[in-house]
């Protein structure tokens, strides 16, 4: 029984993680569904079968939360959501259904209960392109933007028209949503500030090095790294929670974007970032509790 | 240290107290000596009466026998039981003293009743007095109710005091929302040229020394009583009599009319309920000393002590705890930067002042408090 007092401001970071998300798969439906109906690229049910990536994510997240009584804030219908949002556009619903129901045994059963800061929704994402490569499937462009009958400026792309996750593809919104998660006191606004600002820094360098201003303008509001900073980064199951390792490990990130992108591509060398500092942070906090726990006996 | 924050306020808690004195307890519940033998010789007890070491007994009667009370730090310990005969018999032969400025530094330690007050203000040497009349806990008031009742003694005591040290000063910091208190000093405190009020913001933790050194800015060695504090050396020097007797707040949520209560050292806490509050208390939960750094206990045994601040009475919520999220808000409002995520996760006794800020701020409802003492069971 716990009913000391307690800050009135309730957990209310999820909720505004949600309502950015309906955002995101309202725009996400917008341009890969409906335009390229309306243009005649898809049919009728695509509009509802695209839909059908976050409802299933949440559907198996709910029917995991369920059987396995789930006390995590972060549950697993929100990771399911999530895992819906970043996924390609070639990825077929029974493969995408299949890799989540592996990532959450993996969380329920390994990493909720073993308290490890694997992020694996990042880590089913690589494994998720991975296989998506290895069969030949791999491609983030809906068949409107196969065609290539549309030139986008930045501009565009800074609205959203580019290729990207399924529901991930509008800066706008991904810089929207930051602004409404950035005075929630249980978000972690370093990790986006800190890891932007060095990406940004980094980019505004190697333009320069190239020569080629067109590529900052290009990469710098790549709504991939954006996505990933502002939601996947500073979820804070993932992230460190002292503020000297946050910094530390926000710039690992933002530093280690810009090569990994070039090694790969921009849509996932964020990603490679990311889970190499999270690998890290894994290794750092079992040698700590190793070393206080030696400390002690 | 870290920043100081402001706590929510819990609106189902009225903030409107009644004051009430309790002065006829039935029996009263004296912590026992450390010689039992000694009370073989205690027949009949007289009301202020050392009837061993620095024992006192609040009211005159018999002794009637001997019960395991409660402390409020959760300790258990052996009381003697003292039936009260209403006589209100006074052992003490001193008289009053008519006048406490102007005594020398030794006649006013050596009236000094309380050993641990007497050390402190003989050991200082420095010249500025810090008073602090500050309840930190939320919803208690005993500091700002004994300050608005007793104003006039404090500052007769705080003159006395400032008698013993050459060229000294007094502040007193008061909240500047308790505007009651800071109106009880301000008509007169004209009078008395080297005492002043200073205000501070209503903030957890403030009234603590080292808090309240670093808002007001004060670096040099503070002699720092609270206003209880004072009030006790009123008591011993001018009365030449021990204090037997204090203020006690009960409020929460789970009763209608909070009260302030002045009742004698001793009695049972259920007694005091019993007389108040006719109420059906068993959907309610008993926090002792308040919501933030107190204890939830069983009311039964426990008695009044100065320790003791108040009784807080919450209705029973059920708030499931969850896991945590590593969202660090437990280390960084900590006042000292301790890591309570490493107490709870390992299980590592760590000593801090119970504060209970990390408690306060977990949006998984993880009663971080009891892992710092190194308690990791329920």
């Amino acid at each position: 029984m716990m009913n000391r007092m307690h800050k009135n401001i309730r957990f209310s970071l999820l909720q505004k993680l949600y309502l950015a998300f309906f955002l995101f798969i309202a725009f996400g439906w917008y341009k890969n569904a409906l335009v390229p109906y309306l243009n005649g690229y898809y049919s009728f049910s695509h509009l509802f079968y695209i839909l059908l990536y976050p409802l299933s994510g949440l559907a198996i997240g709910a029917l995991f939360d369920t059987l396995f009584k789930n006390k995590m804030p972060y549950d697993n219908k929100f990771y399911g959501l999530l895992f819906s949002l970043i996924v390609p556009i070639s990825t077929n619903i029974f493969l995408f259904l299949l890799i989540l129901t592996l990532l959450l045994f993996l969380n329920t059963l390994w990493i909720s209960k073993k308290d490890l800061d694997l992020h694996f929704i990042v880590l089913g994402k690589l494994l998720l392109v991975a296989f998506l490569w290895g069969i030949g499937k791999y491609y983030y462009a809906n068949l409107l933007e196969e065609s290539h009958l549309f030139v986008y400026s930045y501009l565009d792309h800074l609205f959203g028209h580019i290729e990207s996750g399924l529901f991930t593809s509008s800066a706008i919104l991904i810089l929207g949503s930051f602004l409404l998660l950035v005075f929630d006191p249980y978000y972690k606004k370093e990790i986006p500030f800190y890891g932007y600002g060095v990406y940004l820094l980094t980019l505004v360098l190697f333009s320069i090095y190239k020569g080629n201003m067109n590529f900052l303008l290009a990469h710098m509001f790549s709504p991939d790294v954006l996505f990933l900073l502002v939601i996947l980064a500073p979820l804070s199951n993932f992230s460190p929670y002292s503020k000297k390792r946050i910094a530390i490990y926000s710039i690992f990130v933002g530093f280690l974007i810009l090569p990994f992108s070039l090694l790969t591509n921009f849509y996932e060398g964020a990603y490679f970032s990311l889970i190499l500092a999270n690998l890290l942070l894994i290794c750092l906090n079992s040698l700590q509790i190793k070393q206080i726990l030696r400390q002690i006996h | 240290m870290a920043k100081l924050v402001k706590l929510d306020k819990d609106l189902a808690i009225n903030p409107n107290f009644e004051y009430v004195e309790y002065n006829t307890p039935e029996l009263i519940y004296v912590p026992l000596p450390p010689k039992k033998e000694e009370l073989k010789k205690v027949a009949h007890i007289k009301k202020d009466s050392p009837f061993y070491q620095d024992v006192y007994a609040p009211v005159s009667g018999k002794l009637v026998g001997i019960d395991t009370c409660l402390l409020p730090s959760r300790k258990k310990k052996n009381c003697m039981v003292i039936q009260n005969d209403y006589q209100e018999k006074s052992a003490s032969t001193k008289p009053t003293r008519r006048k406490i400025t102007g005594l020398k530094k030794e006649e006013f330690l050596n009236s000094i009743l309380n050993q641990r007050l007497r050390k402190k203000i003989a050991d200082y040497q420095g010249n500025t007095i810090l008073i602090s009349g500050i309840d930190d806990e939320p919803y208690i008031a005993n500091e700002s109710f004994l300050q608005q009742k007793k104003t006039k003694y404090l500052v007769d005591t705080l003159e006395a005091l400032l008698g013993l040290y050459p060229n000294s000063k007094a502040i007193i910091a008061l909240k500047n929302t308790d505007s009651k208190t800071i109106l009880a000093y301000q008509n007169i405190l004209g009078m008395y040229k080297n005492m002043e009020i200073k205000f501070v913001d209503d903030l957890y933790l403030i009234g603590k020394e080292p808090f309240l050194k670093r808002y007001l800015r004060i670096h040099e060695e503070v002699l720092y009583l609270k206003a209880s504090e004072v009030y006790e050396l009123y008591v011993n020097v001018k009365k030449n009599r021990p204090l037997v007797e204090k203020y006690l707040t009960i409020s929460g949520s789970g009763i209608t009319k909070p009260r302030l209560i002045k009742t004698k050292l001793g009695v049972n806490v259920a007694a005091i309920f019993n007389k108040y509050y006719v109420e059906d208390l068993s959907n309610c939960a008993f926090y002792v000393n308040g919501l933030m750094g107190g204890i939830q206990l069983d009311l039964n045994q426990v008695i009044v002590t100065k320790d003791l601040q108040g009784i807080m009475v919450m209705k029973k919520e059920h708030r499931t705890q969850k896991s945590c999220i590593k969202c660090g808000k437990c280390i960084s409002i900590c006042p000292f930067h301790k890591n309570p995520l490493m107490a709870y996760k390992l299980g590592l006794k760590v000593k801090c002042m119970q504060c209970g800020l990390c408690s306060y701020i977990c949006p998984s409802y993880i009663p971080l408090q009891k892992y710092l003492e190194g308690e990791n069971d329920e």
